[in-house]
């Protein structure tokens, strides 16, 4: 679904290795906190998702940005 | 776990989700009066914060008929709970910073910072609930508890 979306919003980038990235981040995160969810309860599977989101899409995502903002 | 200990189980843990609308309805109101840099797809309604509460609620409840630790099990220590997973969810982050090395994504997939904060917030939120408390655990008790009524309940991992 996730896939399906990146490459609606963002067809001109689409790519098998886009494609990789984005089943390793998405199944990575699935399987990964579905395994602590059944181990050690919900909070483990959310704890994963926003330490995963804390590195990727905050603070990688806020250096992309202050990169750009320096260059520019 | 019998019916008597998931429905106790059940109330715990509504104060907890009673908490995670209120932050869900907070962030909600913050995008709503502040100028978010948003990427299609992460504009958001309130009629997800009901709908997050219930699908959340039902998700405990059947996380409970199909063997899924509770909530807030008794024998799961808070570095089960939070430290490990959150450390394993930073070295996921780290992979995909390398893996923008070899393949960059660029910026326009993320949203920027600070705005990321508000829109991440709520999306972890809504991601897990969907995903994991209601759909994976709707899956399970649906194979299951409905369509195998029980049998070959061993349980693998």
């Amino acid at each position: 679904m996730q896939v399906g979306a990146v490459y609606t919003y963002f067809p001109n980038k689409f790519s098998v290795m886009l494609g990789g990235q984005m089943l390793v981040m998405i199944g990575g995160t699935l399987t990964l906190g579905a395994y602590l969810f059944r181990q050690h309860g919900f909070w483990a599977a959310l704890s994963l998702r926003y330490g995963f989101y804390l590195v990727w899409h905050i603070l990688w995502a806020g250096g992309i940005g202050a990169i750009q903002y320096v260059l520019s | 776990m019998n019916s008597q200990a998931v429905t106790k189980q059940s109330v715990v843990s509504l104060p907890t989700v009673a908490g995670w609308l209120i932050v869900l309805a907070g962030l909600m109101g913050l995008q709503q009066i502040l100028p978010l840099t948003v990427n299609q797809g992460q504009q958001s309604s309130w009629l997800m914060v009901p709908v997050v509460g219930g699908l959340a609620w039902l998700g405990l409840v059947l996380s409970g008929n199909t063997g899924f630790t509770p909530l807030w099990a008794a024998g799961v220590s808070n570095w089960q709970r939070f430290g490990r997973p959150f450390l394993l969810g930073l070295s996921l982050g780290a992979v995909m910073v390398l893996s923008e090395l070899v393949n960059p994504l660029g910026a326009e997939l993320q949203t920027p910072f600070p705005d990321s904060l508000i829109v991440f917030g709520q999306a972890g939120l809504v991601e897990e609930v969907i995903f994991h408390l209601f759909l994976t655990t709707g899956l399970v008790w649906l194979g299951s508890n409905v369509l195998l009524k029980g049998r070959h309940q061993t349980p693998v991992f």
